[in-house]
C-alpha cells in the first residue's frame, strides 16, 4: 500500500510511547490495516488495588486503531473493546463498536500537528483517565451534547422560539409543526421556511423532558424502537401515540422530524441554554392501505441541529457587544443607497434590531455597480435594504418610501445620514428635535470619507462640526481638497435619463462603509454615550488611513433677532489673550464663521485682528481698514464662501457694558450689510457681551 | 477546570520543594507550597520555571498569580528563586514591563520565626532574608490598620510565637492544632480544610539548637480536598509534611494516636526528601544496626488504599546519600507498595522527569500520564546539547 510507510511510522510511535503495550504487528488487508495495543490507565487511588473503577475502566484496556488509505491524511479510527461501558458522555454513536471521541475537534487536524501520532496517543491516554475518574464531563465547561457524527442531514430552527412555544405547553404532551426539507445525495436539509421548489412537507415533532437529566445516557438509535425505549429512559414515555397520531394524520408525508428538548444541569457546550436539543428522522414504511406507517423498525437517523437565523446568532458570530434592540426606538437610515446599504447590512450582520430605512429612490439595475443588495424587481430601495436586514436576522426592519423631511423622527434613538444631499443636511441641522446624528459622506472618487457624530447629549452638533471643518479648510490643504473639490459626474442610466453621481468602485466604497460601520458600531457599544469628533478617512496606496479631528467647544450666545448664535471656545479664548495683551489699551478685530441660513444659525469660528491702521486706546477702539477686505475675500474664495464676515469685535479690559458708540456702529454696520446677520461682541476680562 | 490537582515539580542536584495545589472551586484557587526555580533545567530537560508559569492563571492586569504562598521553613532549597520569579514588596510597584512578569503572591504564609532575625548560631540564606523582609511588611501593615490587607499585602503567620509577639494579631494567627479553611481571604470550606500540624512546641529537655534548626521549624499541614459528583464526595487528604524529622514524627504520633484522622492521607509528601532521619535517630553510616523509630513510622504510616508516597528530591541511588535515603524508601514502599512510591526526579523517568500531576476525584486522587514530547522537538533538544565535529 501506498501509505505503508506511514503505518510503519505509526507503529513505531505506539511502540514507543510510555502508555502503550502489547503492541500487535501491523495486520495488513485490503482497505485497512489494524494495530492493536494495551493502554496503561492510572486509576484513581480507590480502585488501584481493584484494577477496575467502578464504572468498569479497567487499569489496563485494549484499543485498536484502523488506517484506512488516506492515513495520515486522515485520522486513524480508534475502537475500544466490545464490552466497553458505554455510559459515558464523548463515546460516538454507534451499534456495533465503541468509538471514543478523545478530541474536541477533528481528529485528522490534530495528526497534522507537530507531535503527530503521540498527540492522538496522548488524547486517548487522557480520555480513558477521565473516564476512570468519571470526570469526562466537565460542567464548568457544561453539558457536552451528544455527538453527530453519522448524523444524516441539518434542521434548522431558533431554539429560543422553539422553547418559548414548548413552555406554553403545560402538559408536556408536545408539539408539532410543519416543516419542509430538501435533499441532495449526501444530506437533508431541513427547516421552517420554503428551502427549494423541491421541497416537500413533514412535519417535526418537539417533546420536552419534565425533569433534569443529569446522566447520560448512550445514544445507539437506529430503529424507531429503540427511539421509543431512549424516550422512555429521559421521562418522554408517551410519545409513542403521538408520533403516531401525526403519522396518521399526515399519512401521505414520508419523513417525521422529531425534536428532544432534554434539560441538562448546566448549560450546553457553546450554548446559553440549559437544554440538549437532540434531532432525529424517521423514514416512515412505505404506503399501504389501511395501514399505518411507523412500525418500530423504521429507520431512524440523527440531524445536526443549526439555528435559525437570529440576532442573536449574528451577535455571538460577529463578537458584538451590547448590540442595539429597542423595541420602540430605531436605527434610522436616512438614505439606502450605496454607502448606507452597506453601513447598514454590516450593523445587521453584528445583531442590531430595530432599523428605520428611508430614502424615496427606486432601486434600479444600475444600482448594482456599488449597493450591499442586488437587483431583481424594480422595488424602492427603502423596501429592498428593510426586506434584506429582515432576512438577515430576522430583526425588525421598517421602511418610510417618502422623502426624509415627512417622517416622524420621535421614535429614532439615532439618525445615519448617508443621502449626501444638502438639502437633507440642511433639514437635520435646522430641525432641534432630532435625536444624536452621524452623518457619513465619502468624497473625491471615493477617496475620502468624513463621518460626523454629534455628541450624545447634543450640546455639539452637526452645525458646530461643518462650521469647524469650514475654518479648518482654510489652513489645512488635505480638507479644503475634499470639501472644495467635489466630483459628480452625470452617468447616462438609460436614454435621457443620467444619474448624478460620484464615480468610485464598489470596492471602494465598502472599504469605507466598513471603517465607518465598526466606528458607529462602537458608538452603539458605548450606549451612545459620545463625544462629537469627525474621523477623516483617507484612501492610500496601502489601505485606509483614518484620523480624529478633535472638535473645540461652542458657547451658546443670546439670541440674535431669532437667530441662533455659538462662538467656539478658541475663540473666546483668543479674544481674551488679545485684551491680556493690550490692556490697558481696547483692542479689537473682524469675526469670522459660517452662516446656516435655513438652521437660522450663526457659528462663529474665527477672528482676525485689528488692522495696522487701527487706533487703540484706553477707552476707544477704531477697526482699520489696511488689506481688511483683501484678507476677507481671499478666506471666503477659499472656502466657496461658508467661512464669511459676520461683523466685529473688541475688548473692555475693564469690563463694562456696550457703550453708546458701539451701539451706533453696530447699527451702521447691520444697515451696511443689508441686515444680513451681523454681530457685534465686546470680550471682557470675565465675558462676552453681544452689542 | 474538572478537579483539583496538585502537582509535584522536579527538582535540582540538590533536593528542594515545590508543590502546586489548584483548586476547583468558584475562584479557582492555587496555593503554593515552597518553591525551587532553577536557572537549568532539570536533567537537562524539565524547565520548571515554564511548567510553574503555564498552570498559574493571570489576574485582570495579565500577572501570573498565586492565591497562597506557604513556606514550610528557610533552607534554600526551598526559596530558590524567590526573588527572581516573585513580586516581593508593595503591588505600587510591580513592573508590568518585565519580559518575564514576576508572580504575585496575593497572600503569604510563614511561621511566626520571620521575626528572628540572623545571628552566630542562625543562619538565614539571602533569599530567606527577602522572605522574612516582605514578610514583615506586610504583617506591619496589618499592625498599622488592625485590618486584613488588600490582595498582595495579606499575610498568616503559623504558631503562636512563644514570646508573645502573635499576641496582637489574632485575626491573622493560626496555632498549633489549628484547623482553617480561607485562603486569600476567602472561606472555602466546602473545598478546603486544612489543619497545621507544626511546627510544634519547644519539648522537654530539647536544646534550643535544635528547636531553632530551620527543618524542626518546618509547617506540617493536612490537607483536605473534597470533590463531589453526582454520585457521592471524596475528602482527598494530602499531608504535606515539610522537612520535619524523627522528633516531630514522634511527637505527633503520641499526640494523635488514639485519634489518627489528622494523620491519614492518600497523598504524603515524604519528610525531608525522604530522608532517614524522618524514620529514625539512628544514623545509616555511623550505627551498625540503625534502628526505626516505630511512633514516627506510625505517624508517616496512616495510609488509605491507594495511597501514594512522593518524595521530592533528586534521583533516589543505592549511596551513602541521604537525602533521598534508599532505606526509607524502603520503608515507605512497604507502607503503600512499590508502585506507589514515586520519586519526582524518577518520573516518567530518570533521563527525563516531568512535573507529577495527580487529579483529586471524587474517587481520590488519580495520577495523570504525562505527555508525549514531540520527537523533532526532542531531536532538536538532543542534537543540541553538544557539538559535532565535521571533516
Amino acid at each position: 500500500m501506498d501509505n505503508e510507510y506511514w503505518i510503519k511510522k505509526a507503529h513505531k510511535y505506539i511502540c514507543e510511547h510510555h502508555a502503550f503495550s502489547n503492541v500487535s504487528d501491523i495486520v495488513f488487508a485490503e482497505n485497512e490495516n489494524t494495530i492493536s495495543a494495551s493502554v496503561s490507565i492510572n486509576l484513581p487511588s480507590k480502585f488501584i488495588e481493584r484494577g477496575v473503577t467502578n464504572k468498569g475502566i479497567r487499569s489496563k484496556e485494549d484499543t485498536k486503531f484502523i488506517f484506512d488509505k488516506n492515513f495520515p491524511l486522515d485520522a486513524p479510527k480508534i475502537i475500544l473493546r466490545n464490552d466497553f461501558p458505554r455510559n459515558f458522555p464523548h463515546i460516538n454513536p454507534s451499534k456495533d463498536e465503541v468509538l471514543p471521541c478523545i478530541y474536541a475537534g477533528n481528529l485528522s487536524e490534530l495528526l497534522q500537528q507537530p507531535q503527530w501520532m503521540d498527540g492522538i496517543l496522548d488524547q486517548l491516554v487522557n480520555w480513558l483517565e477521565n473516564a476512570a475518574s468519571n470526570s469526562l464531563l466537565n460542567r464548568k465547561q457544561g453539558w457536552e451534547p451528544m455527538r453527530n457524527d453519522d448524523f444524516r442531514g441539518f434542521i434548522v430552527y431558533d431554539d429560543y422560539e422553539i422553547l418559548e412555544n414548548l413552555n406554553k405547553n403545560a402538559n408536556n404532551s408536545g408539539k408539532y409543526r410543519p416543516v419542509q426539507y430538501s435533499k441532495n445525495q449526501r444530506f437533508i436539509f431541513a427547516g421552517n421556511q420554503i428551502l427549494s421548489n423541491k421541497s416537500e412537507n413533514a412535519r417535526n415533532l418537539f417533546f420536552i423532558t419534565p425533569n433534569v437529566i443529569d446522566f447520560y445516557i448512550p445514544n445507539p438509535i437506529k430503529i424507531l424502537s429503540d427511539l421509543y425505549l431512549y424516550a422512555g429512559k429521559i421521562g418522554l414515555p408517551n410519545i409513542r401515540s403521538f408520533i403516531e397520531g401525526i403519522d396518521a394524520k399526515f399519512c401521505d408525508e414520508e419523513k417525521i422530524f422529531v425534536s428532544f428538548l432534554i434539560k441538562r444541569p448546566c448549560k450546553i457546550i457553546g450554548s446559553d441554554l440549559k437544554i440538549e436539543f437532540m434531532n432525529f428522522l424517521i423514514n416512515k414504511d412505505k404506503k399501504r392501505k389501511g395501514k399505518k406507517r411507523v412500525s418500530s423498525e423504521c429507520i431512524v437517523e440523527m440531524l445536526v441541529h443549526i439555528n435559525d437565523k437570529s440576532t442573536l446568532l449574528l451577535q455571538k458570530l460577529s463578537g458584538t457587544v451590547n448590540a442595539y434592540k429597542d423595541n420602540n426606538r430605531y436605527i434610522t437610515f436616512l438614505g439606502c443607497g450605496s454607502l448606507g446599504s452597506k453601513i447598514a447590512v454590516h450593523l445587521a450582520r453584528n445583531g442590531n434590531d430595530n432599523f428605520l430605512c428611508i430614502d424615496n429612490d427606486y432601486f434600479l439595475p444600475h444600482n448594482n455597480a456599488r449597493h450591499a443588495l442586488l437587483f431583481f424587481d424594480y422595488l424602492l430601495k427603502a423596501d429592498s435594504l428593510s426586506s434584506a436586514i429582515r432576512s438577515i436576522g430576522n430583526a425588525t426592519a421598517i421602511q418610510e418610501n417618502t422623502s426624509a423631511f415627512n417622517v416622524d423622527y420621535s421614535t429614532s434613538k439615532i439618525i445615519v445620514d448617508t443621502t449626501a444631499s444638502l438639502s437633507v443636511r440642511n433639514f437635520l441641522l435646522a430641525n432641534k428635535n432630532l435625536p444624536p446624528i452621524i452623518s457619513a459622506g465619502l468624497y473625491n472618487s471615493g477617496k475620502f470619507g468624513l463621518l460626523f457624530i454629534e455628541r450624545g447629549d447634543k450640546s455639539c452638533k452637526l452645525l458646530h462640526e461643518w462650521a469647524f471643518l469650514y475654518r479648518q479648510a482654510i489652513t489645512n490643504r488635505d480638507l479644503h481638497y475634499i470639501l472644495f473639490n467635489a466630483k459628480l459626474e452625470n452617468i447616462n442610466i438609460g436614454q435621457s435619463c443620467s444619474d448624478q453621481t460620484m464615480v468610485a468602485s464598489d470596492a471602494q466604497i465598502s472599504l469605507m462603509a466598513s471603517a465607518m460601520s465598526i466606528k458607529i458600531q462602537e458608538i452603539i457599544t458605548n450606549n451612545f454615550d459620545t463625544e462629537a469628533e469627525i474621523d477623516l478617512y483617507s484612501y492610500q496606496e496601502h489601505g485606509l488611513n483614518i484620523k480624529k479631528i478633535n472638535i473645540p467647544g461652542f458657547l451658546a450666545l443670546p439670541s440674535l433677532n431669532g437667530w441662533d448664535l455659538y462662538i467656539s471656545s478658541e475663540i473666546s479664548d483668543l479674544m481674551l489673550r488679545y485684551l491680556v495683551s493690550k490692556r490697558p489699551n481696547e483692542t479689537g478685530g473682524v469675526l469670522l464663521g459660517t452662516v446656516f441660513d435655513y438652521a437660522k444659525t450663526v457659528v462663529i469660528t474665527s477672528l482676525l485682528p485689528a488692522p495696522s491702521d487701527s487706533i487703540e486706546k484706553r477707552n476707544v477702539f477704531v477697526l482699520g481698514t489696511h488689506d481688511l477686505y483683501r484678507e476677507i475675500k481671499n478666506i471666503e474664495n477659499k472656502t466657496s464662501g461658508k467661512v464669511t464676515y459676520l461683523g466685529t469685535w473688541h475688548t473692555h479690559p475693564f469690563g463694562g457694558n456696550a457703550s453708546s458708540i458701539d451701539r451706533k456702529t453696530f447699527e451702521k454696520l447691520l444697515k451696511d450689510r443689508n441686515y444680513e446677520p451681523t454681530v457685534c461682541l465686546i470680550r471682557t476680562p470675565s465675558e462676552i457681551i453681544l452689542v | 477546570m474538572t478537579n483539583s490537582t496538585i502537582t509535584f515539580f522536579p527538582v535540582g542536584e540538590k533536593n528542594g520543594g515545590m508543590t502546586l495545589i489548584k483548586l476547583n472551586d468558584q475562584n479557582n484557587t492555587t496555593m503554593l507550597i515552597d518553591c525551587s526555580i532553577e536557572t537549568e533545567l532539570i536533567a537537562d530537560y524539565c524547565n520548571v520555571n515554564q511548567e510553574l508559569r503555564d498552570r498559574l492563571p493571570s489576574d485582570e492586569f495579565g500577572r501570573p498569580y498565586i492565591d497562597a504562598f506557604i513556606l514550610t521553613h528557610r533552607h534554600e532549597d526551598h526559596l530558590k528563586g524567590l526573588p527572581d520569579h516573585f513580586h516581593l514588596g508593595s503591588l505600587n510597584d510591580y513592573n508590568d514591563d518585565e519580559e518575564s512578569l514576576k508572580i504575585v503572591i496575593r497572600e503569604l504564609w510563614s511561621s511566626s520565626i520571620f521575626w528572628k532575625s540572623e545571628t552566630e548560631n542562625y543562619s538565614l540564606c539571602d533569599n530567606a532574608k527577602s522572605f522574612n523582609k516582605e514578610m514583615r511588611r506586610r504583617v506591619s501593615l496589618y499592625e498599622n490598620s488592625g485590618k486584613i490587607q488588600e490582595v498582595g499585602d495579606r499575610a498568616i503567620i503559623i504558631g503562636k510565637d512563644p514570646s508573645g509577639k502573635t499576641d496582637d494579631f489574632d485575626g491573622i494567627v493560626y496555632g498549633i492544632g489549628d484547623t482553617f479553611s480561607t485562603i486569600n481571604n476567602r472561606n472555602i470550606a466546602s473545598k478546603l480544610k486544612g489543619v497545621i500540624l507544626g511546627p510544634i512546641e519547644q519539648q522537654e529537655d530539647e536544646p534550643d539548637k535544635d528547636y531553632l534548626d530551620h527543618n524542626r521549624q518546618s509547617i506540617i499541614i493536612q490537607l483536605t480536598i473534597t470533590e463531589t459528583n453526582w454520585e457521592g464526595y471524596y475528602e482527598n487528604k494530602i499531608l504535606m509534611a515539610a522537612d520535619a524529622e524523627c522528633l516531630v514524627w514522634e511527637t505527633l504520633w503520641n499526640r494523635y494516636k488514639n485519634d489518627t484522622s489528622k494523620l491519614i492521607y492518600d497523598i504524603l509528601y515524604a519528610p525531608h526528601h525522604c530522608s532517614w532521619h524522618s524514620l529514625s535517630y539512628d544514623s545509616q553510616s555511623k550505627d551498625e544496626n540503625p534502628q526505626i523509630c516505630e511512633d514516627a513510622k506510625n505517624a508517616l504510616s496512616q495510609k488509605r488504599i491507594g495511597s501514594f508516597i512522593v518524595s521530592q528530591s533528586k534521583i533516589i541511588s543505592n549511596n551513602d546519600d541521604d537525602p533521598p535515603s534508599v532505606a526509607a524508601k524502603k520503608e515507605y514502599q512497604k507502607i503503600v507498595g512499590d508502585s506507589q512510591f514515586i520519586c519526582t526526579n524518577e518520573y516518567p523517568g530518570k533521563e527525563e522527569p516531568e512535573p507529577l500531576e495527580f487529579y483529586l476525584t471524587p474517587s481520590g486522587p488519580q495520577k495523570r500520564s504525562v505527555k508525549a514530547r514531540s520527537k523533532l522537538s526532542a531531536a532538536t533538544a538532543h542534537s543540541t546539547r553538544e557539538s559535532y565535529p565535521h571533516g
